[in-house]
């Protein structure tokens, strides 16, 4: 990067920490730590719901998926709108009238306190190992990227978060996510902006968009009926659905946004903010991948978009990789002329070779694996893969001066709004389930729970740069948990489910239930190929029939008198 | 007896304690969930719920339609 973007970046850096510091600097009482006071506008907490959504990874591997595959991703965030209207009828009335502070106190009032502790528990974990996983995973992209090393990323964004959220908490967190968002929807215009206008003089921005079409990078909605089949339509709108009520019903990293609200209209209204906008987002972060797909027809891309992997593949393989760039540069060069003629076709009021270019990007993509596959000999590692590094590359390669500096602050912008949501809800649930509620009663000052709340923060801060630092040697241990916390997304709203939606279900059932619900989703996830987001449906009518069952059949405590 | 919520009150605790359910446990109804307060822009929560709704299909009918068109 040259030094104008690097200003950039650390304008970025140093502004957004100040302001979080300076936001959240009269913090007297938990309230106000945790739940910004309760005072906070609609559009306000919409943007910090929708910026602790989108983290980093989503962001650069959004761009790839339809840089590789096309833009079925999309309707995972189909459901997004309805589950938001589904929220704010039934769970978000629940949790403002019962001013909870955290979506899982609600269930003791409603179950016991074993139900309560559970849940909490189970996302303390989930969450507590997964923030370590978003802050890993664009920390290693940047480091290749930026020529950093890893501990410096991780430092770059998890440092300026921890420091903010520790003096501000919550409304720390809102503050800057608002700044946030806005970075990030000024850099999905810019990308998208730059990505068109980067096309070829000779090549229309529709001859741009019937080229990926041709290439099937438009594909959007698939009617398969399988299960197996990822990202249909239907698995979108059923899985996606119960996977969204979910996250913004059940996960304390978004339940604490919306609690955030002044009165239980803006809570509502920060929801529907966000049902209006997510899907039309996510069609232009994917929209933008697929120009950039169709940009590097132009432009020779990387053979591997890793450049630490490229150049230790020179160094240790030459030989080997000579014949195999041949035979990529010349996959490339005929892909370039078939787009060309393509577009000539068009212009002279035909259609264009289609099949023509589609047997061009086979080949293309033979000689790029032939590529990795000579990496992969090379140098045993046969887990490479570099999807996560093709939106990067274009953006460090192909935007002028500044813009770079800009994006690589969009994608910070992205990482920090996730953690900073993250570090704060860990802490909250530690604080409020846990130390609050097994403690003597009448124990405790409003300072010294502030203080152990920004204790809790530091500690979670802390907790996930370690977890990063030490991802790469973790591996395994790390997608057990994350499969630990697929399984528990669809689980944990069944428990919900029987919360609000029987007056039979006990906290019994709803404890086993839950046992029971993980394990069945864990045998459908292991043993069978149905995609993870039908583990959701799998996970929550699981719970709410086994929930409802054993309610009938154990003893539930009658209301005194 | 500890009491999660520096907001709770002794009948919200009376509940717990006795894992009862009570009315206030259970799905609000009628005017209870609604808040109070004009809804901007669209005057009524139903209003709302229902342009959400129908902007999201209409939005998946333009990306179906955006995916299927011949460009």
């Amino acid at each position: 990067m040259s030094a104008i973007d690097w200003a950039v970046l650390f304008v970025y850096l140093i502004g957004i920490v100040a302001l979080g510091y300076w936001v959240g600097r009269n913090n007297r009482k938990i309230d106000d730590f945790f739940l910004a006071g309760r005072e906070m506008p609609w559009w306000a907490v919409g943007l910090s719901v929708m910026a602790t959504q989108i983290s980093a990874i989503t962001f650069i591997s959004t761009t790839a998926q339809a840089y590789t595959d096309g833009m079925r991703f999309l309707v995972v965030y189909f459901a997004l709108p309805f589950a938001m209207v589904i929220l704010c009828v039934t769970l978000v009335p629940f949790f403002y009238r019962a001013q909870v502070f955290t979506a899982y106190e609600y269930l003791e009032r409603r179950f016991d306190l074993k139900t309560r502790t559970l849940t909490s528990l189970c996302f303390l974990l989930q969450r507590g190992m997964a923030v370590g996983v978003t802050l890993y995973a664009p920390s290693i992209v940047l480091a290749s990227i930026l020529g950093l090393s890893e501990t410096t990323t991780i430092f770059m964004m998890a440092g300026g978060t921890i420091l903010y959220v520790l003096k501000g908490g919550n409304r720390s967190v809102i503050w800057t996510d608002v700044v946030q968002m806005g970075i990030i929807w000024f850099g999905i215009f810019l990308c998208l902006f730059i990505a068109i206008w980067n096309l070829p003089d000779t090549f229309s921005f529709r001859d741009a968009l019937g080229l990926a079409q041709a290439n099937g990078r438009l594909n959007t909605i698939s009617l398969d009926t399988s299960l197996e089949t990822p990202y249909t339509l239907w698995a979108g709108l059923i899985g996606g659905l119960f996977l969204m009520l979910s996250y913004f019903g059940c996960d304390q990293s978004q339940v604490q946004r919306y609690l955030s609200g002044s009165s239980l209209k803006e809570s509502r209204l920060s929801l529907l903010f966000n049902a209006f906008l997510k899907v039309p987002m996510q069609f232009l972060i994917l929209l933008t991948g697929a120009l950039v797909f169709v940009f590097f027809h132009f432009e020779k891309p990387p053979a591997l978009f890793n450049p630490v992997a490229e150049a230790r593949l020179r160094q240790i393989a030459p030989a080997e990789l000579g014949p195999a760039e041949d035979r990529y540069t010349a996959a490339f060069e005929a892909r370039k002329t078939k787009a060309v003629a393509f577009a000539e076709a068009r212009r002279q009021g035909g259609e264009g070779d289609g099949p023509a270019l589609v047997a061009a990007q086979a080949e293309f993509n033979a000689a790029r694996t032939g590529v990795v596959d000579v990496y992969k000999k090379a140098t045993g590692d046969a887990g490479y893969g570099d999807n996560n590094y093709i939106f990067l590359t274009y953006i460090l390669n192909e935007l002028p001066k500044g813009a770079v500096g800009l994006v690589i602050a969009v994608i910070f912008a992205a990482a920090m709004s996730t953690l900073s949501g993250e570090f704060n809800s860990l802490a909250t649930a530690s604080m409020i389930d846990f130390v609050r509620r097994f403690r003597a009663p009448g124990s405790g000052s409003d300072s010294g729970d502030l203080m152990l709340s920004r204790a809790f923060t530091a500690f979670w801060g802390g907790f996930a740069v370690l977890i990063a630092m030490q991802a790469g040697r973790l591996g395994s241990a790390i997608e057990v948990v994350n499969r630990f916390g697929s399984y528990f997304y669809g689980s944990i709203l069944g428990v919900f489910m029987l919360a609000i939606l029987t007056k039979r279900a006990n906290g019994t059932g709803a404890s086993l239930g839950l046992f029971i619900g993980m394990a069945v989703v864990g045998t459908v996830a292991t043993t069978t190929k149905v995609h993870f987001l039908w583990w959701n449906v799998v996970g929550a009518v699981t719970v709410f029939v086994v929930g409802y069952l054993i309610s009938l059949a154990t003893p539930t405590k009658q209301a005194a008198a | 007896m500890a009491i999660g919520s520096p907001r709770e009150t002794k009948g919200h605790a009376g509940a717990r304690r006795a894992g009862q359910v009570t009315s206030w446990t259970m799905p609000p109804t009628g005017d209870d969930n609604s808040d109070s307060g004009r809804v901007p822009v669209f005057g009524t929560w139903r209003a709302i719920y229902v342009s959400v709704v129908v902007a999201n299909l209409i939005v998946m009918t333009l990306i179906y339609l955006f995916s299927r068109f011949s460009f």
